[in-house]
């Protein structure tokens, strides 16, 4: 999905060719090539093909929210991610940039240093999942790692096999503070797994182009039947005090789980972690 | 009782019945959603969240409210509002830093608040000095919010999802948990309003000057700082909604002159009233958009008489030294900035020249733009208060990158922010222009549009849209964001205004003196006033599209550059642009240094160095 004010021919060839060197280089010496990732989903989806980035934009704060896979020890910092310092790229003299397509620093600043990759997860088609797979091929194929590749679509559909529940609609949702929680519905890659997985998201409202709507917890007592997968952190405590947290239906029957963090705009990595989450529940 | 008051009467009567009739139409008619909810959670969720709600929309809209009336009374400023004096910033931070380093519970951030609060409060106070004028309060209480803004804008960036709680305080979000709170915010009450109303009845004493207080044998600062009091205490609890219900009486303060004054007993019901009727409206977070549409209807339809202009902080002393001072640092600062690569040891100047120049350009450019921008305006509406954002362009500018943002993606940003600002310009013009353009109603239109773009600007990062980002980093004036060809553009104008800006000398020593004095000179109002505005809009719309609006320059350098004792328009221009320039370019390189490889926004930086630098000459200058 290159597109031609995203890189130019020359500047793609002569990007994956050097690319190529370097990979080759990279796996029979184990040193990582010099990528330079500014969005997390692709950064992950990488470092899952077996390949360590030069530098990630917030690397301190991937470890917190993404947490698996691990980001590689001496991956510098970029500053953020929806806009890195562009010195700061150039200083580390990268020879590909990946970056989202529609997010964070125009494309043209970026080709001025190194040639660019953008690749879309979240678009008005709305099919993270679909995309996520998609930008394993296009990375596998641009960075000659093939057979990582299918080996990590092929975890993704072992760890999207369907799983069998008596109780199968949930609500998976996060919550900003004690009185506003963020549900992810349609549009968002981990209503893709659920729905691959068999169940059902009970959450039928619009979302955004990101996929989730904002709301109070009396959304959740709307649909009393569904298990409620909470993502860390944990409900505050003063609302777990509440009389109105405890009339909840699905607090009084236990029907709610607490999931350790996974990356809600995540790629084929997080899709897989969180899954196992849901085998585990 | 004439006529006018008897309509006052009437219409807070009205509006007292339909905030009640609001509360029980809230309470009575479940929206259509609620129906699916199952029952035994329904009455408890009644009894716990839906009632203690709407007590305390009523309570906080009608508190805010009668705030927002006293703040105006004794600092005799129509733009004054609960928080002007910094205690609504000074609560924000220190329930930002609680909730990121000690928790997020209810009872932690309501302390966090209200110690926050106090110590603005404490900060400014001090800083007002004895001398504790209306200006002097203002400016001091300004001073404070940016830089205290500034702090908390970083804490925002860096720390981006932690502290959305923070924005959807800060968006008005009144959802209760529990009654806690609703008791809580009672019990004081019964303490402060009783409070309220023995103060109400001295209230009168500010419609008259300050001399004629001293006249009286009453101390004017004393009294202002005793009768600031009460909204003091009351304000850091005010929990949320308090950029709508805080704004909500300034609809009903054009409507007549009366409502200025406190001690209207009318005044005094429908203040409050309106304030209440602004937090029950079902439009929820949205509420600031209907404020701002009938302030701007009403600014169309009424005319507003025209204030006295008044010289703030004139000096005496000859600001050469000064001047010179700014223009080698800024020497300095550009050199040094353009040629550095303390974090990058791999490169050479040269390699970074491409993306250095336009940065450090746009820096300077805008530097000057606005201080010379804020000169005129400050001189042109007499009042401390005013920056070039006062017009609007600003914020219409900020409100069609959201739009933008909303409608097109990134790629509309730009034309969103172009056909924002000239529409706002368009409307500022339009509305202004059936009050002779006159100073007041010009700032008034600018806080309508400010009101309601503050408000968006909460709510879309309080909705966790990713993309809201990109609207938060913009409005801390970003340098980094510079283009070759836009750095260019904004040196151009930059260049034409510095030629201009000698051409309205005359105007801008005249025209405060009045409409009466001015046209006895020879000088036409409505003729150089729009002249005026029209330059100031389109040095703001220039800086504003270039990096964002920064506040810091355009309202303090006039301020520094009268603190450093340049008199008289010429002066204070000459001095102001060096000034605004090297704040920001030493800004931009700071930016770029403390966090490496994060980049601090440059407006935001200018506001948190800026404001020491300036408390300290206020400082010495007593």
């Amino acid at each position: 999905m290159v597109t031609g004010n995203v890189l130019s021919r020359r500047g793609f060839l002569a990007g994956a060719t050097s690319l190529g060197l370097t990979s080759g280089r990279a796996a029979s010496t184990g040193t990582p090539g010099r990528i330079v990732v500014l969005d997390w989903a692709l950064a992950e989806t990488l470092i899952a093909l077996g390949l360590a980035p030069l530098a990630v934009a917030e690397a301190p704060l991937y470890r917190q929210r993404v947490v698996e896979p691990a980001l590689p020890p001496g991956t510098q910092d970029v500053g953020l991610r929806n806009w890195p310092n562009l010195e700061a790229i150039r200083s580390l003299r990268p020879e590909l940039i990946l970056t989202l397509e529609g997010y964070g620093a125009p494309p043209a600043r970026l080709e001025a240093i190194a040639p660019v990759r953008a690749l879309p997860l979240y678009t008005a088609e709305r099919q993270p999942l679909h995309l996520a797979r998609q930008a394993v091929r296009d990375l596998a194929a641009l960075l000659d790692r093939k057979a990582q590749g299918a080996r990590l679509l092929a975890d993704l559909e072992q760890a999207l096999a369907p799983v069998h529940s008596d109780a199968p609609s949930v609500l998976i949702l996060k919550f900003a503070d004690d009185r506003v929680i963020d549900i992810y519905g349609s549009g968002n890659l981990f209503d893709d797994v659920i729905k691959a997985k068999g169940l059902w998201n009970a959450w039928n409202g619009p979302t955004n182009i990101w996929g989730f709507a904002s709301g109070g917890i009396e959304e959740l007592a709307r649909h009393p039947e569904a298990r409620l997968l909470i993502i860390e952190p944990a409900p505050p405590a003063p609302l777990r005090e509440s009389a109105i947290w405890r009339a909840m239906p699905q607090v009084r029957a236990g029907r709610f789980s607490i999931l350790p963090p996974a990356w809600v705009f995540g790629g084929v990595p997080s899709a897989i972690r969180f899954s196992g989450f849901l085998e585990a529940t | 009782m004439t006529r006018g008051t008897l309509f006052l009467a009437m219409l807070a009567a009205g509006l007292a019945i339909l905030a009640i009739g609001l509360a029980i139409f809230n309470l009575t008619v479940p929206e259509p959603t609620i129906a699916s909810l199952p029952d035994e959670f329904w009455q408890i969720w009644r009894a716990e969240s839906l009632i203690p709600r709407l007590w305390m929309a009523l309570i906080s809209g009608a508190a805010l409210g009668l705030s927002g009336l006293m703040f105006q009374q004794v600092l005799r400023n129509p733009l004054a509002e609960p928080a002007t004096l910094g205690v609504l910033s000074g609560a924000q931070l220190a329930i930002a830093l609680c909730v990121l380093l000690a928790g997020n519970s209810a009872w932690l951030r309501e302390a966090a608040g209200l110690a926050g609060g106090l110590a603005a409060l404490a900060f400014v106070t001090l800083l007002a000095g004895r001398r504790a004028s209306g200006p002097a309060l203002l400016v001091a209480g300004l001073v404070v919010n940016l830089a205290v803004g500034a702090i908390f804008v970083l804490l925002a960036l860096f720390q981006h999802d932690y502290l959305r709680s923070v924005f959807i305080w800060a968006s008005g979000n009144l959802t209760q948990n529990g009654t806690a709170d609703l008791a809580a915010l009672g019990g004081r009450l019964l303490v402060l309003v009783p409070i309220a109303l023995i103060l109400m009845r001295g209230m009168a004493l500010f419609a008259v000057s300050d001399e004629s207080l001293r006249g009286l044998g009453a101390n004017a600062s004393r009294l202002r700082l005793g009768f600031s009091f009460w909204p003091r205490l009351y304000l850091p609890w005010s929990l949320p909604g308090s950029a709508s219900s805080g704004s909500s009486g300034l609809p009903l303060r054009c409507w007549s002159q009366e409502w200025a004054s406190a001690a209207c007993p009318a005044g005094l019901v429908a203040t409050p009233a309106a304030g209440a009727v602004t937090l029950l409206l079902p439009t929820g977070v949205l509420t600031p958009i209907p404020c701002g549409l009938l302030l701007l209807l009403l600014l169309w339809q009424r005319r507003i008489p025209e204030h006295p202009a008044r010289q703030v902080l004139a000096g005496n002393r000859r600001p050469f030294p000064a001047v010179l001072v700014a223009l080698t640092v800024l020497a300095i600062s550009v050199a040094f900035s353009l040629s550095e690569t303390l974090h990058l040891p791999g490169l050479d100047a040269a390699e970074l020249w491409p993306g250095r120049w336009p940065r450090v350009l746009t820096a300077l450019s805008a530097g000057v733009m606005l201080a010379l921008a804020g000169v005129v305006i400050q001189s042109l509406t007499g009042n401390p208060l005013a920056s070039p954002e006062s017009l609007g362009i600003s914020s219409g500018a900020g409100l069609g990158i959201i739009l933008g943002l909303l409608a097109g993606g990134m790629a509309a940003l730009f034309s969103g922010a172009v056909s924002g600002a000239l529409l706002a310009f368009a409307l500022v013009v339009a509305i202004s222009a059936r009050n002779r353009f006159a100073p007041g109603a010009l700032l008034l239109t600018g806080v309508a549009f400010g009101t309601f773009a503050g408000a968006l600007i909460s709510v879309i990062i309080a909705s966790g849209d990713p993309r809201a980002f990109v609207v938060l980093t913009w409005s801390m004036g970003p340098t980094y964001r510079a283009e070759p060809m836009a750095a260019l553009t904004g040196a151009a104008v930059t260049l034409l205004a510095c030629l201009s800006f000698p051409l309205f000398l005359r105007w801008l020593r005249i025209l405060p003196l009045g409409t009466a004095q001015a046209q006895a000179l020879g000088v036409r109002p409505v003729i150089t006033r729009f002249t005026l505005m029209a330059w100031v809009a389109v040095l703001t719309g220039v800086s504003t599209l270039a990096v964002g609006p920064i506040s810091f320059a355009g309202l303090m350098a006039p301020h520094l550059a009268r603190a450093l004792g340049a008199s008289g328009p010429g002066m204070q221009g000459i001095c102001a642009a060096a000034l605004g320039a090297t704040i920001l370019v030493l800004a931009d390189l700071a930016g770029r240094l403390i966090w490496f490889p994060y980049e601090i926004p440059a407006g935001a930086l200018a506001s948190l160095l800026g404001a020491p630098f300036f408390l300290w000459l206020i400082g010495r200058g007593r």
